[in-house]
């Protein structure tokens, strides 16, 4: 049996560094960050038959993160991030909803998908259908305000479909600190819960359950993660890797640090 | 034009179920048995305008057609960026409906002003702009606003002008003349028509009318502008109706007679700040004659 996290985990990670240092781009870190809460999301819609469109990276430089992802998961073929961020490319440094049917928003500028998430989820409710929808935002992200009035807007309307994920990575600890988040989200009325954000098998496992839970709440996964996980230069200096990809030198020893 | 709009959303909201009114905290009274009727698709969101519009975005990218209600800077101006990436980038479809145009609230300040929002609107690509002059007019718009798969904003003014609405054929045809006269055309944008009109009949000019600023139907004015230029009279700040269509800088002599870009302070009636502004009529009339007499 295909073990997620050590069996594709790796060669997603290989695929962001090797993508980002052959086309000049991408938010490397970041999307080193949320590999697992990607997958575990799109791996969880994948088992209910429901497209990756339910799944909405808010925090739209993660990009190479969510492209890689579809890639190895075989929602897209690995050709069409060969001119990754070029010309005539789908696929650059945010996502575009326009270029490919696997791309629920147009991210980019943070604090945007939350509330959009809400919206589609309100949708499966019109229908009945009730389809989870499930938002990746970033710790830093959470500092738009749009986000909390989402958060507002999503218990009234008993959202229980929609399913919010915070990539903790700890971006905003140099600017403002969020302090308890799991409390704040409790205090707007939003199931919430703490955990390792690099383990798949056990983030699909809780959004599963909380997706279950009956009680009429939004829920919010706050993820225990490391940006830049996988390579010790970028964990230990993520701020001065946020947007450089590796040079050639530098990838060969990445893709051995990430491939272990 | 608050209770046209109403009365044309409930019937729209009424029957379509894919179909969903967002409030931020506006017209609320004026829809409680629509969202007593269809709690889930006729609400009363709160005063969130940025997560409204997003929210929006997430119902219209699945089919559900918006519409999104609430007073002119809070929807425009406050949550630009939203419909600009939400709705214009993704080009997906909406009807933003603005109540209080420049400034109705004449009595509240300029915090509920809002001469920008025309130019902000046309500033998306892709989005349609409407200021019509009368309710009947109103009605027009909104129902083909709301059948069509585009971006619209459409935005409501106390000031209707006092017209018989049958000598305006249709808002959805692009420019409308109104009147043969002499000197520069004279082109009243949306509610400016309710002064224009009998001004124009005293100095006997030639009239022209739109009620779409973006795009703007520009081909079809182009050809009436002559040599004596243009005098465009808008609601909305001076040049909002410039900037929609550039190309009216090329036809010449072009004035734009419309809000000048200053905060305006005082607190009084919509007449009184009008004339202020310099878009009463008796102020009006002053200017146009103004420019017919210094050679346009």
């Amino acid at each position: 049996m295909m073990d997620v996290n050590k069996d594709i985990a790796p060669l997603i990670r290989s695929r962001i560094l090797v993508t980002a240092s052959k086309s000049g781009e991408g938010h490397v870190p970041s999307s080193l960050s949320v590999v697992e809460a990607i997958c575990a999301s799109i791996l969880f819609l994948d088992s209910k038959k429901l497209s990756p469109r339910n799944f909405v990276l808010s925090k739209g430089h993660a990009a190479l993160g969510l492209f890689s992802c579809l890639v190895e998961l075989g929602h897209i073929p690995t050709s069409d991030l060969d001119g990754y961020a070029d010309e005539g490319s789908s696929f650059g440094g945010h996502p575009d909803s326009l270029k490919s049917p696997h791309i629920a928003l147009s991210s980019g500028s943070l604090g945007h998908g939350l509330a959009f998430a809400a919206g589609l989820a309100h949708f499966y409710r019109l229908g009945g259908t009730c389809s989870p929808v499930i938002v990746l935002v970033g710790d830093g992200e959470l500092n738009e305000g749009s986000n909390w009035e989402a958060m507002l807007l999503a218990v009234k309307l008993e959202l229980s479909n929609l399913v919010v994920l915070v990539d903790d990575n700890r971006s905003t600890s140099r600017a403002l600190d969020l302090g308890d988040l799991e409390r704040k989200f409790q205090a707007f009325g939003i199931r919430s819960s703490r955990m390792d954000g690099h383990e798949v098998d056990e983030l699909i496992g809780r959004i599963s359950d909380n997706l279950a839970d009956k009680s009429n709440q939004p829920s919010a996964i706050i993820l225990n993660t490391t940006k830049g996980k996988g390579v010790r230069q970028m964990e230990e200096e993520p701020d001065a890797w946020h947007h450089r990809p590796p040079n050639k030198a530098e990838l060969e020893e990445f893709l051995k640090q990430v491939s272990r | 034009m608050r209770a046209e709009f109403q009365k044309v959303t409930e019937e729209f909201v009424r029957h379509s179920p894919e179909s969903a009114l967002l409030l931020g905290d506006i017209g609320v009274f004026g829809f409680r048995q629509l969202i007593a009727d269809h709690p889930e698709r006729a609400m009363n969101v709160g005063i969130l305008e940025q997560a409204m519009v997003s929210f929006a975005a997430g119902l219209s990218s699945r089919g559900i057609s918006p519409i999104l209600h609430t007073i002119t800077p809070f929807l425009v101006e406050r949550c630009l960026e939203q419909i600009k990436v939400d709705f214009g980038y993704q080009q997906l479809s909406g009807t933003f409906v603005s109540v209080g145009a420049s400034f109705d609230y004449s009595r509240l300040g300029a915090t509920h002003h809002c001469p920008a929002d025309l130019a902000l609107f046309a500033s998306i690509p892709g989005a349609r702009v409407w200021t019509p002059s009368s309710s009947e007019e109103l009605r027009t718009v909104l129902t083909h606003a709301y059948s069509s798969k585009t971006l619209d904003y459409v935005r409501l003014s106390s000031m209707e002008a006092d017209l018989d609405f049958s000598v305006l054929n249709n808002p959805l045809a692009g420019i409308q003349f109104l009147q043969t006269g002499n000197g520069p055309l004279v082109l009243a944008i949306g509610s400016a028509l309710r002064h224009m009109a009998p001004i124009a009949s005293d100095l006997g000019l030639r009239l022209a009318y739109v009620t779409r600023v973006a795009p703007f139907p520009f081909d079809q004015l182009a050809e009436h502008v002559d040599g004596e230029g243009l005098i465009i009279v808008e609601p909305g700040y001076e040049g909002s109706t410039l900037f929609a269509e550039p190309r009216l800088a090329s036809l010449g002599k072009v004035h734009s007679l419309g809000v000048p870009r200053n905060f305006i302070r005082d607190y009084a009636s919509f007449d009184v700040l009008e004339d202020s502004v310099g878009l009463s009529r008796r102020v009006l009339e002053i200017r146009i004659r103004q420019i017919l007499e210094v050679g346009h």
